[in-house]
């Protein structure tokens, strides 16, 4: 074939690069890794409210015709599903109400920054000062240990950073819209620096004591155009919305305490 | 010619005691680092690793106050001793600065061109301190304040206003105004100190400015690594701070008070 | 002096607002159907996280005086709006529309609000959480 023809199929084979592919030659940090240091701002698509598709409201966020969820649905368990809709009529039993860490991957729904070491990786979020340390080192995670945001060890693959999240804590959900998890969840994140100013976010949730399957979650990420100092970001100092959340507090100290 | 030969080999002689108590002015014996501070590829001491504080000043800030004085005036006193009994972190309320310093969890340092970061272990808190001594908000309050920092030689001075009056700045119940204005001073002093000096004054609380001071130790544990720690209103704080101890009717506390403080009126 | 090498927000030396974040549904706590309008003096204002708020004393139908509790921004929202602790006072007279509790006849939250001169503000507290 006439090398006209390599070079347009070339060029068309990497124009339809697929999500998470990158050829781009990035920036590197002092030591060598693609440097994605800088203020992110996520498009999300008002996961926030929920991770599936839903329609927009002045009290329901943005709308989203996809949901970030591949599929558009969250594979539950029966009796989990169950358990999807009570929550749904709790509202007072969500934990960002009680200004809990959003978890993963619901702290990434909103910005952050991030800072580079050799050792760590640092997300430090704008909301509630929640951050979390991707270590770099190859150390394993810590036993007995489960936290909200969980245990995120990381590595390099090219242009994509891969973190393993493991030791989450039952507490943390992925929405407002009752998408809970237990804490078998384990969670491999794929961040793909795909021009300077673009990331891909690709995670795989696994988490057999809720979900019938593994399911993934995906949307980009973009450089902030105007990135400014945070402002004190504080939930629990000043939260007063508790006391008038319809469905009273009755349910409170059953759903955190005695777990 | 012998004269000069012998001042100079005196010179030279001396040097390195010139240079060991040019660095220990704030009192280290580390001599053998005298002048060799690690820096940052921007020339910055580096201040960077995970430091803790070994003192009980998060129970009773007097113990590490200058003459071990809060000069507190009369009437901010009495209205404290009448105030509210619950220390706001119960409520799961940051804990503000100077407390943030000497919370006995560890403290994460990260520098940044332009910024240092100080990430906490205690309610995963975190501030952000340029370098850059941009001006101070105007007309806000915030329970950690607003943080501005510049190099002032080798030592970074963070100054702090903004504050709000929620904070108190130990669990014995020492509190402020809202025009408490805190200036910090971290200096190396060692490979594993770090000097930590606060200047705290508040005219509507005390009658003078007031000094503490404590070293912050770097933790040399392998493979330490600070974990979440989050506050779950409604535990009584038993979680956080085991010495408390709940009276019967379940929302005051025992105050417990570890070192003799003197509040002094003048 | 600023470093060529600063890639972080703080080489600005400007404050951004903090963007909304997930806490609690609105839904939960207001009804859009239940529209309220009040005009009265202004008690008390706290600019705080995680929401700000506006305490007005309101004379009722039958005269009597009952103190509202109006949610808005965060601390950080407002400031960027160019609201400051002290741009609202006691005994300032002010009209504000908003969003009705669900479980509270007194609490609403903020949608808009008039100043003693007539200046109007959005209050919004639910922005595109992106």
């Amino acid at each position: 074939m006439r090398p006209f023809v390599w070079i347009a199929i070339s060029l068309l084979t990497t124009a339809m690069a697929a999500f998470g592919q990158s050829t781009y030659t990035p920036a590197r940090t002092a030591d060598g890794q693609p440097s994605i240091e800088g203020s992110w701002q996520p498009r999300a698509g008002g996961a926030a409210y929920s991770v599936l598709p839903h329609a927009g409201g002045f009290f329901l966020g943005s709308e989203s015709k996809t949901g970030i969820v591949e599929g558009g649905e969250l594979p539950y368990q029966p009796w989990a599903a169950a358990e999807v809709q009570r929550l749904t009529e709790h509202m007072e039993l969500d934990p960002t109400g009680h200004c809990h860490f959003e978890g993963i991957p619901h702290a990434l729904y909103f910005g952050f920054e991030i800072i580079q070491t050799p050792k760590f990786i640092a997300f430090l979020h704008d909301n509630m000062h929640a951050r979390r340390l991707v270590y770099l080192d190859g150390k394993p995670h810590p036993q007995g240990y489960s936290a909200w945001m969980g245990d995120s060890r990381g590595h390099w693959e090219g242009n994509t950073l891969v973190v393993d999240v493991a030791d989450n804590n039952d507490k943390s959900v992925f929405d407002m819209a009752g998408h809970f998890h237990s804490d078998a969840l384990h969670v491999v994140e794929r961040f793909t620096l795909v021009d300077k100013d673009t990331m891909d976010y690709e995670a795989t949730f696994d988490d057999s004591k809720v979900f019938t399957r593994p399911f993934k979650m995906k949307f980009q990420m973009k450089k902030s155009a105007n990135p400014q100092e945070p402002f004190e970001s504080d939930c629990f100092g000043g939260e007063r919305d508790q006391e008038h959340i319809v469905n009273g507090l009755a349910n409170l100290k059953d759903h955190y305490y005695s777990k | 010619m012998n004269v000069r030969l012998f001042s100079v080999a005196m010179a030279l002689l001396l040097l390195p005691f010139a240079l060991t108590s040019a660095f220990a002015q704030t009192g280290s014996s580390n001599i053998a680092d005298a002048g060799k501070v690690p820096r940052t590829p921007e020339g910055k001491p580096d201040l960077q690793g995970i430091w803790e504080t070994r003192n009980a000043a998060s129970f009773d800030v007097g113990e590490i106050a200058e003459g071990h004085e809060i000069p507190y005036l009369p009437a901010a006193l009495e209205k404290e001793q009448k105030g509210p009994r619950v220390d706001p972190i119960i409520h799961c309320m940051m804990p503000g600065v100077p407390r943030i310093s000497y919370m006995p969890f560890p403290i994460q340092i990260l520098q940044h061109p332009g910024v240092v970061i100080f990430m906490y272990e205690y309610l995963h808190d975190i501030r952000y301190v340029t370098t850059n001594s941009r001006p101070h908000l105007d007309g806000i309050d915030f329970a950690m304040g607003d943080s501005v920092g510049h190099w002032d030689g080798d030592t970074l001075v963070v100054d702090v206003t903004d504050f709000n009056d929620k904070t108190w700045l130990d669990s014995a119940r020492h509190t402020h105004s809202d025009l408490l204005h805190v200036v910090e001073r971290y200096t190396r002093v060692g490979p594993n100190t770090i000097s930590y000096e606060a200047t705290i004054e508040d005219p509507k609380t005390y009658s003078r400015p007031w000094k503490i001071s404590m070293p912050l130790h770097r933790n040399t544990e392998p493979d330490f690594e600070l974990r979440d720690q989050e506050c779950t209103e409604g535990d009584n704080g038993r979680a956080i701070h085991p010495p408390y101890r709940e009276r019967p009717e379940g929302d005051i506390f025992e105050l417990v008070r570890p070192y003799p403080v003197t509040k002094v009126a003048k | 002096m600023k470093s060529k090498l600063c890639l972080l927000v703080f080489c600005g030396g400007l404050l951004a607002s903090t963007p909304v974040m997930a806490h609690h549904s609105f839904a939960a706590e207001y009804d859009r159907a239940k529209v309220v309008k009040v005009s009265g003096t202004v008690t008390k204002f706290d600019l705080s996280n995680p929401h700000s708020w506006i305490y007005i004393d309101v004379k009722d139908a039958n005269g009597a005086i009952v103190n509202w509790a109006f949610e808005t921004g965060a601390a950080g929202q407002l400031y960027k709006r160019g609201i400051r602790k002290d741009t609202l006072q006691p005994g300032m007279m002010i009209t504000i529309t908003g969003y009705g509790a669900k479980a509270n006849s007194n609490t609403a939250d903020a949608q808009q609000l008039t100043m003693p001169d007539g200046t109007v503000m959005t209050l919004g507290t639910e922005n595109n959480p992106g």
